[in-house]
Protein backbone atom coordinates (compact mmCIF):
# COMPACT_ATOMS: atom_id res chain seq x y z
CA UNK A 1 0.00 0.00 0.00
CA UNK A 2 1.08 3.58 -0.66
CA UNK A 3 3.12 5.03 2.25
CA UNK A 4 1.07 8.23 2.42
CA UNK A 5 -2.18 6.30 2.56
CA UNK A 6 -0.79 4.09 5.32
CA UNK A 7 0.14 7.16 7.35
CA UNK A 8 -3.39 8.54 6.95
CA UNK A 9 -4.89 5.20 7.98
CA UNK A 10 -2.69 5.06 11.07
CA UNK A 11 -3.65 8.67 11.87
CA UNK A 12 -7.35 7.83 11.62
CA UNK A 13 -7.00 4.71 13.77
CA UNK A 14 -4.87 6.59 16.28
CA UNK A 15 -7.48 9.35 16.47
CA UNK A 16 -10.38 6.96 17.10
CA UNK A 17 -8.26 4.96 19.57
CA UNK A 18 -7.33 8.17 21.41
CA UNK A 19 -10.99 9.00 21.92
CA UNK A 20 -11.62 5.52 23.35
CA UNK A 21 -8.56 5.51 25.58
CA UNK A 22 -8.40 6.86 29.11
CA UNK A 23 -5.50 9.16 28.27
CA UNK A 24 -7.42 10.70 25.36
CA UNK A 25 -10.51 11.38 27.48
CA UNK A 26 -8.34 12.82 30.27
CA UNK A 27 -6.48 14.99 27.73
CA UNK A 28 -9.66 16.44 26.21
CA UNK A 29 -11.43 17.09 29.52
CA UNK A 30 -8.34 18.50 31.26
CA UNK A 31 -7.33 20.74 28.34
CA UNK A 32 -10.82 22.21 27.93
CA UNK A 33 -11.39 22.59 31.69
CA UNK A 34 -7.98 24.20 32.30
CA UNK A 35 -8.32 26.41 29.20
CA UNK A 36 -11.76 27.64 30.21
CA UNK A 37 -10.53 28.05 33.80
CA UNK A 38 -7.67 30.28 32.63
CA UNK A 39 -10.06 32.29 30.48
CA UNK A 40 -12.38 32.66 33.47
CA UNK A 41 -9.44 33.91 35.55
CA UNK A 42 -8.59 36.53 32.91
CA UNK A 43 -12.19 37.69 32.45
CA UNK A 44 -13.05 37.80 36.17
CA UNK A 45 -11.84 41.35 37.00
CA UNK A 46 -14.03 42.81 34.26
CA UNK A 47 -16.98 40.47 34.81
CA UNK A 48 -17.08 41.18 38.55
CA UNK A 49 -16.66 44.90 37.79
CA UNK A 50 -13.59 45.02 40.03
CA UNK A 51 -12.03 47.23 37.40
CA UNK A 52 -13.04 49.13 34.28
CA UNK A 53 -11.98 48.02 30.82
CA UNK A 54 -9.61 51.01 30.49
CA UNK A 55 -7.96 50.36 33.84
CA UNK A 56 -7.71 46.67 33.04
CA UNK A 57 -5.97 47.41 29.74
CA UNK A 58 -3.49 49.68 31.51
CA UNK A 59 -2.65 47.02 34.11
CA UNK A 60 -2.59 44.31 31.45
CA UNK A 61 -0.11 46.36 29.41
CA UNK A 62 2.23 46.43 32.43
CA UNK A 63 1.81 42.69 33.03
CA UNK A 64 2.40 41.83 29.37
CA UNK A 65 5.41 44.17 29.27
CA UNK A 66 6.87 42.43 32.32
CA UNK A 67 6.21 38.98 30.81
CA UNK A 68 7.84 39.98 27.53
CA UNK A 69 10.85 41.52 29.27
CA UNK A 70 11.38 38.31 31.29
CA UNK A 71 10.96 36.19 28.18
CA UNK A 72 13.15 38.23 25.85
CA UNK A 73 15.77 40.17 27.80
CA UNK A 74 18.68 38.12 29.01
CA UNK A 75 20.14 39.56 32.25
CA UNK A 76 23.77 40.52 31.91
CA UNK A 77 23.50 41.64 28.32
CA UNK A 78 23.17 45.22 29.53
CA UNK A 79 24.86 46.74 32.55
CA UNK A 80 22.32 49.46 33.28
CA UNK A 81 18.74 50.29 32.54
CA UNK A 82 19.97 53.18 30.38
CA UNK A 83 21.94 50.72 28.27
CA UNK A 84 18.79 48.75 27.68
CA UNK A 85 16.88 51.89 26.77
CA UNK A 86 19.70 52.84 24.43
CA UNK A 87 19.59 49.53 22.66
CA UNK A 88 15.96 50.15 21.71
CA UNK A 89 14.84 46.85 23.17
CA UNK A 90 12.46 48.39 25.69
CA UNK A 91 10.86 50.59 23.04
CA UNK A 92 10.32 47.50 20.94
CA UNK A 93 8.81 45.67 23.93
CA UNK A 94 6.49 48.58 24.67
CA UNK A 95 5.32 48.48 21.03
CA UNK A 96 4.81 44.74 21.34
CA UNK A 97 2.80 45.12 24.56
CA UNK A 98 0.71 47.83 22.92
CA UNK A 99 0.09 45.54 19.93
CA UNK A 100 -1.20 42.75 22.20
CA UNK A 101 -3.18 44.85 24.65
CA UNK A 102 -4.42 47.93 22.80
CA UNK A 103 -4.41 47.04 19.10
CA UNK A 104 -6.06 43.63 19.60
CA UNK A 105 -8.70 42.20 21.98
CA UNK A 106 -6.83 42.28 25.29
CA UNK A 107 -8.78 39.45 26.96
CA UNK A 108 -8.07 37.09 24.08
CA UNK A 109 -4.37 38.06 24.01
CA UNK A 110 -3.97 37.41 27.74
CA UNK A 111 -5.80 34.08 27.53
CA UNK A 112 -3.61 32.94 24.63
CA UNK A 113 -0.42 33.97 26.48
CA UNK A 114 -1.51 31.88 29.49
CA UNK A 115 -2.51 28.98 27.22
CA UNK A 116 0.94 29.13 25.63
CA UNK A 117 2.45 28.55 29.08
CA UNK A 118 0.12 25.70 30.10
CA UNK A 119 -0.46 23.83 26.81
CA UNK A 120 3.10 22.42 26.54
CA UNK A 121 2.41 20.36 29.66
CA UNK A 122 -1.18 19.39 28.79
CA UNK A 123 -0.26 18.36 25.24
CA UNK A 124 1.90 15.53 26.56
CA UNK A 125 -1.29 13.83 27.80
CA UNK A 126 -2.50 13.45 24.23
CA UNK A 127 0.65 11.90 22.79
CA UNK A 128 2.50 9.98 25.49
CA UNK A 129 0.85 6.62 24.73
CA UNK A 130 1.06 6.75 20.93
CA UNK A 131 3.85 4.15 20.66
CA UNK A 132 4.56 3.10 24.26
CA UNK A 133 0.99 1.83 24.73
CA UNK A 134 1.38 -0.74 21.95
CA UNK A 135 4.93 -1.62 22.97
CA UNK A 136 3.84 -2.32 26.54
CA UNK A 137 1.02 -4.64 25.45
CA UNK A 138 3.18 -6.19 22.66
CA UNK A 139 0.38 -5.42 20.17
CA UNK A 140 2.95 -3.57 18.03
CA UNK A 141 4.25 -6.99 16.93
CA UNK A 142 0.94 -7.68 15.17
CA UNK A 143 1.00 -4.31 13.43
CA UNK A 144 4.54 -4.31 12.10
CA UNK A 145 4.28 -7.21 9.61
CA UNK A 146 1.67 -5.17 7.73
CA UNK A 147 3.23 -1.71 7.88
CA UNK A 148 6.56 0.06 8.19
CA UNK A 149 7.81 1.52 11.44
CA UNK A 150 8.13 4.95 9.82
CA UNK A 151 4.48 4.97 8.61
CA UNK A 152 3.29 3.83 12.03
CA UNK A 153 5.17 6.58 13.84
CA UNK A 154 4.26 9.33 11.39
CA UNK A 155 0.60 8.21 11.39
CA UNK A 156 0.44 8.21 15.18
CA UNK A 157 2.11 11.63 15.27
CA UNK A 158 -0.39 13.00 12.75
CA UNK A 159 -3.30 11.50 14.74
CA UNK A 160 -2.05 13.09 17.98
CA UNK A 161 -1.58 16.43 16.19
CA UNK A 162 -5.09 16.37 14.69
CA UNK A 163 -6.61 15.55 18.10
CA UNK A 164 -4.66 18.37 19.77
CA UNK A 165 -5.53 20.87 17.01
CA UNK A 166 -9.22 19.95 17.21
CA UNK A 167 -9.33 20.38 21.00
CA UNK A 168 -7.47 23.72 20.83
CA UNK A 169 -9.71 24.96 17.99
CA UNK A 170 -12.87 24.08 19.97
CA UNK A 171 -11.47 25.76 23.08
CA UNK A 172 -10.49 28.90 21.17
CA UNK A 173 -13.89 28.92 19.42
CA UNK A 174 -15.71 28.77 22.79
CA UNK A 175 -13.59 31.62 24.18
CA UNK A 176 -14.10 33.84 21.11
CA UNK A 177 -17.87 33.16 21.10
CA UNK A 178 -18.08 33.97 24.82
CA UNK A 179 -16.11 37.19 24.38
CA UNK A 180 -18.26 38.22 21.42
CA UNK A 181 -21.58 37.53 23.14
CA UNK A 182 -21.01 38.20 26.85
CA UNK A 183 -18.08 40.65 27.01
CA UNK A 184 -18.23 42.66 23.79
CA UNK A 185 -15.31 45.02 24.49
CA UNK A 186 -14.14 44.62 20.88
CA UNK A 187 -16.10 44.06 17.70
CA UNK A 188 -16.73 40.64 16.17
CA UNK A 189 -14.43 41.32 13.21
CA UNK A 190 -11.45 42.14 15.46
CA UNK A 191 -12.20 39.14 17.65
CA UNK A 192 -12.50 36.69 14.76
CA UNK A 193 -9.39 37.96 12.96
CA UNK A 194 -7.27 37.88 16.14
CA UNK A 195 -8.87 34.57 17.11
CA UNK A 196 -7.69 32.95 13.86
CA UNK A 197 -4.23 34.49 14.16
CA UNK A 198 -3.73 33.31 17.75
CA UNK A 199 -5.21 29.91 16.89
CA UNK A 200 -2.56 29.58 14.18
CA UNK A 201 0.12 30.47 16.73
CA UNK A 202 -1.18 27.85 19.20
CA UNK A 203 -1.40 25.23 16.45
CA UNK A 204 2.22 25.82 15.41
CA UNK A 205 3.27 25.71 19.07
CA UNK A 206 1.55 22.33 19.35
CA UNK A 207 3.86 20.64 16.80
CA UNK A 208 7.14 20.45 18.78
CA UNK A 209 5.47 19.47 22.05
CA UNK A 210 3.38 16.70 20.49
CA UNK A 211 6.51 15.49 18.68
CA UNK A 212 8.32 15.49 22.04
CA UNK A 213 5.53 13.35 23.52
CA UNK A 214 5.86 10.89 20.64
CA UNK A 215 9.65 10.88 21.01
CA UNK A 216 9.37 10.01 24.72
CA UNK A 217 6.82 7.37 23.76
CA UNK A 218 9.42 5.68 21.54
CA UNK A 219 12.20 5.98 24.13
CA UNK A 220 10.30 4.52 27.09
CA UNK A 221 8.40 1.24 26.95
CA UNK A 222 5.90 2.04 29.72
CA UNK A 223 3.36 4.81 28.86
CA UNK A 224 3.40 6.29 32.37
CA UNK A 225 7.20 6.57 32.30
CA UNK A 226 6.91 8.21 28.87
CA UNK A 227 4.41 10.71 30.30
CA UNK A 228 6.62 11.49 33.27
CA UNK A 229 9.63 11.82 30.97
CA UNK A 230 7.95 14.24 28.56
CA UNK A 231 6.26 16.36 31.26
CA UNK A 232 9.45 16.31 33.34
CA UNK A 233 11.57 17.44 30.38
CA UNK A 234 9.07 20.17 29.43
CA UNK A 235 9.11 21.55 32.98
CA UNK A 236 12.78 20.96 33.73
CA UNK A 237 14.13 22.87 30.71
CA UNK A 238 12.90 26.36 31.74
CA UNK A 239 13.52 25.69 35.46
CA UNK A 240 17.12 24.57 34.91
CA UNK A 241 17.79 27.27 32.32
CA UNK A 242 16.51 30.12 34.52
CA UNK A 243 18.24 28.90 37.68
CA UNK A 244 21.58 27.99 36.08
CA UNK A 245 21.66 31.24 34.10
CA UNK A 246 22.32 33.03 37.39
CA UNK A 247 25.45 30.92 37.87
CA UNK A 248 26.76 30.94 34.33
CA UNK A 249 25.19 33.03 31.59
CA UNK A 250 25.61 30.60 28.63
CA UNK A 251 23.59 27.94 30.50
CA UNK A 252 20.56 30.15 29.89
CA UNK A 253 20.69 28.95 26.28
CA UNK A 254 19.39 25.59 27.56
CA UNK A 255 15.98 27.23 27.24
CA UNK A 256 16.27 26.68 23.48
CA UNK A 257 16.20 22.89 23.90
CA UNK A 258 12.44 23.44 23.67
CA UNK A 259 10.50 26.34 22.09
CA UNK A 260 10.24 28.09 25.50
CA UNK A 261 12.90 30.61 24.45
CA UNK A 262 11.12 31.91 21.36
CA UNK A 263 7.50 30.70 21.39
CA UNK A 264 6.22 34.13 22.59
CA UNK A 265 7.50 35.56 19.29
CA UNK A 266 4.59 33.78 17.58
CA UNK A 267 2.54 36.76 18.83
CA UNK A 268 5.01 39.41 17.66
CA UNK A 269 3.75 42.46 15.71
CA UNK A 270 6.49 41.85 13.13
CA UNK A 271 5.28 39.32 10.57
CA UNK A 272 8.85 38.36 9.68
CA UNK A 273 9.57 37.46 13.32
CA UNK A 274 6.35 35.42 13.50
CA UNK A 275 7.31 33.40 10.41
CA UNK A 276 10.80 32.82 11.82
CA UNK A 277 9.37 31.63 15.17
CA UNK A 278 6.90 29.35 13.34
CA UNK A 279 9.75 27.86 11.28
CA UNK A 280 11.81 27.29 14.44
CA UNK A 281 8.81 25.53 16.05
CA UNK A 282 8.35 23.30 13.00
CA UNK A 283 12.11 22.68 12.93
CA UNK A 284 12.04 21.63 16.57
CA UNK A 285 9.16 19.29 15.77
CA UNK A 286 11.08 17.87 12.81
CA UNK A 287 14.19 17.22 14.92
CA UNK A 288 12.14 15.37 17.58
CA UNK A 289 10.36 13.36 14.87
CA UNK A 290 13.64 12.35 13.18
CA UNK A 291 15.13 11.25 16.52
CA UNK A 292 11.93 9.29 17.27
CA UNK A 293 12.12 7.64 13.82
CA UNK A 294 15.77 6.66 14.30
CA UNK A 295 15.00 5.34 17.77
CA UNK A 296 11.97 3.31 16.61
CA UNK A 297 13.83 1.85 13.62
CA UNK A 298 16.52 0.43 15.90
CA UNK A 299 14.25 -0.57 18.78
CA UNK A 300 14.00 -4.24 19.70
CA UNK A 301 10.24 -4.73 19.74
CA UNK B 1 -8.06 -13.10 36.67
CA UNK B 2 -9.27 -12.36 33.14
CA UNK B 3 -8.02 -9.19 31.50
CA UNK B 4 -10.87 -6.65 31.14
CA UNK B 5 -11.66 -5.61 27.56
CA UNK B 6 -13.37 -2.43 28.76
CA UNK B 7 -11.98 0.58 26.87
CA UNK B 8 -9.85 2.86 29.04
CA UNK B 9 -12.03 5.80 28.03
CA UNK B 10 -15.06 4.26 29.74
CA UNK B 11 -13.07 3.90 32.97
CA UNK B 12 -11.92 7.52 32.66
CA UNK B 13 -15.50 8.65 31.98
CA UNK B 14 -16.74 6.69 35.02
CA UNK B 15 -14.06 8.37 37.17
CA UNK B 16 -15.06 11.81 35.88
CA UNK B 17 -18.74 11.03 36.53
CA UNK B 18 -17.79 10.05 40.08
CA UNK B 19 -15.95 13.33 40.53
CA UNK B 20 -18.90 15.34 39.21
CA UNK B 21 -21.30 13.31 41.40
CA UNK B 22 -19.34 14.38 44.48
CA UNK B 23 -19.28 18.05 43.47
CA UNK B 24 -22.96 17.93 42.51
CA UNK B 25 -24.07 16.39 45.82
CA UNK B 26 -22.13 19.00 47.79
CA UNK B 27 -23.53 21.95 45.84
CA UNK B 28 -27.03 20.42 46.04
CA UNK B 29 -26.83 19.96 49.80
CA UNK B 30 -25.45 23.49 50.13
CA UNK B 31 -28.48 24.89 48.26
CA UNK B 32 -30.89 22.86 50.44
CA UNK B 33 -29.22 24.04 53.66
CA UNK B 34 -29.29 27.67 52.49
CA UNK B 35 -32.98 27.34 51.56
CA UNK B 36 -33.85 26.06 55.07
CA UNK B 37 -31.80 28.78 56.72
CA UNK B 38 -33.49 31.36 54.50
CA UNK B 39 -36.93 30.07 55.51
CA UNK B 40 -35.97 30.15 59.18
CA UNK B 41 -34.59 33.67 58.77
CA UNK B 42 -37.79 34.85 57.09
CA UNK B 43 -39.84 33.52 60.01
CA UNK B 44 -37.60 34.83 62.79
CA UNK B 45 -34.60 37.00 61.83
CA UNK B 46 -33.33 37.08 65.43
CA UNK B 47 -32.89 33.28 65.44
CA UNK B 48 -29.84 33.65 63.21
CA UNK B 49 -27.09 34.59 65.63
CA UNK B 50 -24.11 35.29 63.35
CA UNK B 51 -24.15 38.84 62.03
CA UNK B 52 -22.29 37.77 58.90
CA UNK B 53 -24.90 35.06 58.15
CA UNK B 54 -27.70 37.54 58.79
CA UNK B 55 -26.16 39.95 56.28
CA UNK B 56 -25.83 37.20 53.69
CA UNK B 57 -29.39 35.95 54.16
CA UNK B 58 -30.76 39.50 54.09
CA UNK B 59 -28.94 40.13 50.79
CA UNK B 60 -30.62 37.00 49.36
CA UNK B 61 -34.04 38.20 50.52
CA UNK B 62 -33.35 41.67 49.06
CA UNK B 63 -32.51 39.99 45.75
CA UNK B 64 -35.89 38.17 45.82
CA UNK B 65 -34.40 34.69 46.06
CA UNK B 66 -37.20 32.18 46.55
CA UNK B 67 -36.21 29.54 49.17
CA UNK B 68 -38.52 26.97 47.57
CA UNK B 69 -36.82 27.38 44.20
CA UNK B 70 -33.47 27.07 45.96
CA UNK B 71 -34.69 23.87 47.62
CA UNK B 72 -35.78 22.55 44.22
CA UNK B 73 -32.36 23.41 42.77
CA UNK B 74 -30.66 21.57 45.63
CA UNK B 75 -32.97 18.57 45.23
CA UNK B 76 -32.24 18.43 41.50
CA UNK B 77 -28.51 18.60 42.28
CA UNK B 78 -28.82 15.61 44.61
CA UNK B 79 -30.85 13.64 42.03
CA UNK B 80 -28.20 14.41 39.38
CA UNK B 81 -25.52 13.24 41.80
CA UNK B 82 -27.41 9.97 42.31
CA UNK B 83 -27.77 9.48 38.54
CA UNK B 84 -24.07 10.16 38.07
CA UNK B 85 -23.20 7.70 40.84
CA UNK B 86 -25.41 5.06 39.18
CA UNK B 87 -23.81 5.77 35.81
CA UNK B 88 -20.36 5.14 37.33
CA UNK B 89 -21.41 1.57 38.07
CA UNK B 90 -23.13 1.26 34.69
CA UNK B 91 -20.14 2.51 32.73
CA UNK B 92 -17.78 0.20 34.58
CA UNK B 93 -20.13 -2.75 33.91
CA UNK B 94 -20.83 -1.51 30.35
CA UNK B 95 -24.55 -1.70 30.99
CA UNK B 96 -26.98 -0.05 28.56
CA UNK B 97 -29.52 1.28 31.07
CA UNK B 98 -27.39 2.34 33.99
CA UNK B 99 -24.41 3.24 31.81
CA UNK B 100 -25.87 4.95 28.77
CA UNK B 101 -29.25 6.22 29.92
CA UNK B 102 -28.27 7.26 33.46
CA UNK B 103 -25.37 9.19 31.90
CA UNK B 104 -27.78 10.80 29.42
CA UNK B 105 -30.23 11.80 32.17
CA UNK B 106 -27.37 13.00 34.37
CA UNK B 107 -25.97 15.12 31.50
CA UNK B 108 -29.42 16.67 30.94
CA UNK B 109 -29.69 17.20 34.71
CA UNK B 110 -26.27 18.84 34.96
CA UNK B 111 -27.18 21.27 32.16
CA UNK B 112 -30.56 21.96 33.81
CA UNK B 113 -28.92 22.65 37.18
CA UNK B 114 -26.58 25.19 35.54
CA UNK B 115 -29.51 26.83 33.73
CA UNK B 116 -31.71 26.83 36.87
CA UNK B 117 -28.88 28.31 38.93
CA UNK B 118 -28.86 31.30 36.57
CA UNK B 119 -32.59 31.76 37.15
CA UNK B 120 -32.60 31.23 40.93
CA UNK B 121 -29.43 32.97 42.15
CA UNK B 122 -29.31 36.78 42.05
CA UNK B 123 -27.19 38.45 39.39
CA UNK B 124 -24.63 39.63 41.97
CA UNK B 125 -23.84 36.01 42.83
CA UNK B 126 -23.51 35.02 39.18
CA UNK B 127 -21.37 37.95 38.09
CA UNK B 128 -17.93 36.69 37.20
CA UNK B 129 -18.94 33.07 36.86
CA UNK B 130 -20.01 33.26 33.22
CA UNK B 131 -17.05 31.27 31.95
CA UNK B 132 -17.56 28.77 34.78
CA UNK B 133 -21.09 28.22 33.49
CA UNK B 134 -19.65 27.54 30.02
CA UNK B 135 -17.28 25.08 31.70
CA UNK B 136 -20.21 23.43 33.48
CA UNK B 137 -22.04 23.11 30.15
CA UNK B 138 -19.00 21.49 28.49
CA UNK B 139 -19.00 18.29 30.52
CA UNK B 140 -22.67 17.34 29.87
CA UNK B 141 -22.16 17.85 26.13
CA UNK B 142 -18.94 15.85 26.18
CA UNK B 143 -20.61 13.05 28.18
CA UNK B 144 -23.49 12.87 25.66
CA UNK B 145 -21.03 12.80 22.74
CA UNK B 146 -19.06 9.98 24.35
CA UNK B 147 -21.92 7.67 25.42
CA UNK B 148 -24.00 8.18 22.27
CA UNK B 149 -21.13 8.43 19.79
CA UNK B 150 -17.81 6.91 20.72
CA UNK B 151 -19.02 4.21 23.16
CA UNK B 152 -22.44 3.50 21.63
CA UNK B 153 -21.45 -0.07 20.73
CA UNK B 154 -19.73 -0.76 24.06
CA UNK B 155 -22.80 -0.12 26.21
CA UNK B 156 -25.22 -3.01 25.69
CA UNK B 157 -28.01 -4.90 27.49
CA UNK B 158 -26.34 -7.29 29.92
Amino acid sequence: MNGGLQILLHARNSLSHSLRSGSGVAFIVLTVMVGLGLASLVFMPIETEMTTAEEFKKNAAQAVGYFLSVATLQPGEFNTFADRMGSGDLVELAMWGRYLVLDHPVLLSLTVILLGLVLPILLQLGSFASIAGDVQHHSIRYLLPRTTRASLLLGRLLGALILSWTVIACLQGAIVMYLGIVLPLDGWSALIAWGFQTLGALMVLTVPYVALGVLCSTIFRAPMVALMGSVGFTLAVPLIAFSSRQAWEPLGKLLYLLPWGYSHQLLSPDGHVVWKAALYCLGHGLIFTVIALLRLRRADL
Amino acid sequence: MAISDRPGGLTALATLNGFFAITSVFSGLQSIIISYRLLAFQQDPEATRSRWSRGNLQSLIDADVDPHQLELLGGLGVVVALLLALSVWGLLKRNLWTGKWCSTLAAAGLASVSWMAMEVWPLEHLRGVGMDLVRQMFYPLFLLFMVHGIFRKDLRLR
